[in-house]
């Protein structure tokens, strides 16, 4: 249906962004952590979007050329971090190294917070989004009122 | 304007109306069987649409339940869910306005 699709595809960016603030929550609860399941301090994580044809390919194709070039946000993957971890110097801490290093995650806490505000403006924006589609659809039914 | 000159136009005009009357009547007899044999009628459209409308209050309600009984915390799909079904109940609404409206202007009409 033509009329939600521009809420469907904003629906889609509300989900992309909510995962992303998820993962960015999982940053920085974790910014001083240096233990993991898998050994040594925990890497930063970042999600991957990637843009993936609204609705059926198929469909639009029968029904209009322009909508098959819409396309959805979709989290394909959360990835992460290789950069090398942070040494910081604690002989007292309990993961120290031989040389009194502990080896601390390579996050960030102030990037990450940005990244949160970039990640808190891309939703209210497309929250905007669904309700200016939303007036659209309100003010279509007020043809010939 | 001489009595003949009128009485050639109006013979005119009454042709044409005979020729629109049965053109109407025509088409009246192509359309009536097509819609029966096809079987979409407009009634069918319309109570396909109303079930489908019914079908999106009813998504619409029961995410709204999974969400405050804490089974989905899906809060954005829930919200366009219910202002989906809000636009379309709308938008039936209005049909069922204009319908209406139709109708009563049919009924006014001195027979």
């Amino acid at each position: 249906m033509g009329m939600f699709k521009s809420m469907a595809i904003s629906g889609s960016a509300l989900s992309a962004n909510r995962l992303r603030m998820n993962t960015l929550s999982a940053n920085l609860a974790n910014a001083n952590t240096t233990r993991t399941e898998e050994g040594g301090p925990y890497k930063r994580r970042d999600v991957v979007f990637s843009a993936t044809p609204a609705g059926s390919a198929f469909e639009d194709f029968l029904n209009d050329t322009n909508g098959a070039q819409l396309s959805k946000v979709k989290v394909v993957g959360i990835h992460e971090d290789t950069k090398e971890p942070r040494m910081v110097f604690d002989p007292t801490h309990a993961d120290a190294n031989a040389d009194g290093y502990v080896a601390m995650p390579n996050i960030q806490v102030m990037t990450e917070m940005v990244n949160m505000l970039a990640a808190t403006r891309a939703y209210e924006a497309n929250a905007t989004a669904v309700n200016e589609a939303k007036q659209m659809a309100i003010k279509t039914l007020e043809i010939g009122r | 304007m001489s009595i003949s000159t009128a009485k050639s136009a109006a013979q005119e005009v009454l042709a044409q109306m005979r020729e629109i009357q049965s053109e109407t009547r025509k088409r009246a007899d192509l359309g009536a069987p097509a819609a029966s044999e096809g079987g979409s009628s407009f009634m069918e459209h319309l109570k396909s649409g109303l079930a489908e409308v019914n079908e999106m209050q009813k998504r619409a309600d029961s995410m709204a339940m999974d969400l405050s009984s804490g089974k989905n915390d899906n809060l954005h799909e829930t919200m366009l869910a219910t202002t989906q079904a809000e636009l379309t109940f709308n938008l039936m609404v209005q049909l069922r306005n204009r319908a209406l409206e139709a109708y009563q202007e049919v009924m006014r009409m001195p027979v």
